[in-house]
């Protein structure tokens, strides 16, 4: 039994008859583990596999999602919280909500027919709830304006020494857009499919909260629309679900703000970009020899996608 | 001309891409390596439509990028500069259809099915 093991054994006071490895981040560790009692339970704790790493620590995530299920918004429980040396390191585990994460399976499977035409909806609604989280608490967290964001993404970029004229060019088209302040909120930061969990009845969760930060609200609204997170489905720009009308409206019908259309397509824009940037920095995470890794070096040429979704936003001013 | 003799390179790749098709019909592996397979014939077919077309669309981009610049040399980063120092706008609409049909050329070897979606 490995030392991890017994570590959570003894913290939870319960036998674990399984313990299954599952996909993590770029900075997580993520494991389900089921109890002799067959309760399940997810442990996150921080691991750093490669060197750009911009999560948040594991210990703030924790703080963040029980601060945002007090407001109301649809996050799982924290049941325990650790920080220990060594091989342990820091995580916290949270319940297993039931459902299902992988965008393709909820696109397509029957059984998800009758919640997919609410999602858009209902995701906008819960989106709205937690830019509603009072940020009081939320002090350690870092806040950063678009053009701060645009700023160090160019940074990001430039580094690699590899020139992309699309990003170059849409690096200056958003330059000169004109950014409204709907003021300060707590941003989820990879608000997409994925990291949704969905049962056949409802939104039952929203995971993964590693990058999150303090901005304006409209990047996680022009995250989910970014194309890569609509899985085959183009012509639904909410996240392969939906209209972004359906989207909005949840919004809007918990939330004092009004979505100014074209702000979102600056914001999907800017995710596009962003996401062509992450991209960049896996694979040089492999060509750099920090990780040797298929997946990071075949990433590199999705780099291409989204300097096709760049150019039809930007040259034919389709968003879809 | 070529002094390699066959199987050409290309031939080859089709060898390995057979084989590695085949082993994803294959039980005798565990999910997660059966998704690595298909990362692996992901990037053999990239590779191979890229030594299938790689060199016709750089010359024909080299030429284009003449055209564009009306310089006697052309490279992608001398775009990028161009763009950053505002030599190039963002409005220009050659350098627009430049760029959108260098996209369509590389995502024709990258992923040609994120085209039709």
């Amino acid at each position: 039994m490995s030392i991890f093991q017994e570590f959570l054994e003894s913290s939870l006071k319960q036998k674990i008859k399984n313990l299954i490895p599952l996909t993590g981040g770029a900075s997580a560790d993520i494991n389900r583990i089921i109890l002799t009692n067959n309760k399940e339970l997810i442990v996150r704790r921080s691991v750093i596999k490669d060197e750009a790493v911009m999560a948040i620590p594991k210990l703030l995530e924790a703080k963040i999602q029980k601060i945002v299920k007090s407001f109301g918004a649809p996050v799982p429980e924290i049941i325990m919280e650790f920080s220990e040396a060594d091989e342990i390191g820091e995580g916290y585990i949270m319940e297993a909500v039931s459902g299902e994460t992988i965008p393709r399976k909820i696109l397509k499977n029957d059984n998800y027919e009758y919640i997919r035409d609410k999602l858009p909806f209902e995701i906008g609604r819960s989106l709205a709830q937690i830019h509603q989280t009072e940020l009081d608490r939320l002090q350690e967290l870092e806040q950063v304006t678009f053009e701060e964001s645009l700023n160090k993404l160019f940074i990001i970029y430039e580094n690699f020494n590899q020139p992309q004229p699309v990003f170059d060019l849409a690096f200056k088209w958003l330059e000169t857009r004109k950014i409204v302040d709907y003021g300060k909120v707590l941003v989820h930061g990879d608000f997409r499919f994925g990291n949704f969990i969905i049962s056949e009845k409802k939104l039952e969760s929203i995971i993964d909260w590693e990058l999150a930060h303090i901005g304006n609200p409209m990047e996680d609204l022009g995250w989910l629309c970014v194309r890569s997170w609509r899985f085959g489905n183009v012509e639904k720009r909410a996240a392969g679900l939906g209209d972004i009308d359906d989207l909005i409206a949840g919004y809007e019908s918990n939330s004092k703000i009004k979505v100014d259309k074209s702000q979102l397509d600056i914001w999907q824009l800017y995710g596009s970009l962003k996401w062509g940037i992450i991209c960049m920095v896996q694979t040089f995470a492999h060509l750099s020899g920090a990780v040797n890794s298929l997946e990071k070096a075949a990433i590199g040429r999705r780099v291409s996608e989204t300097e096709f979704d760049l150019m039809n936003m930007i040259k034919n001013k389709n968003f879809l | 001309m070529n002094i390699f003799d066959r199987p050409t390179s290309k031939e080859l790749l089709d060898a390995v891409l057979g084989f590695v098709n085949e082993e994803i019909e294959s039980n005798d592996y565990t999910k997660d390596n059966r998704f690595k397979f298909l990362i692996v014939m992901n990037v053999l077919n990239i590779v191979k439509r890229e030594v299938n077309l790689g060199r016709k669309i750089d010359e024909s981009f080299f030429n284009k990028g003449l055209d564009l610049l009306k310089e006697d040399n052309f490279s992608v980063k001398k775009i990028s500069e161009k763009i950053r120092n505002e030599e190039l706008s963002i409005e220009d609409q050659p350098l627009l259809d430049f760029l959108y049909d260098l996209t369509i050329e590389k995502i024709k070897i990258d992923n040609p099915k994120y085209l039709k979606e």
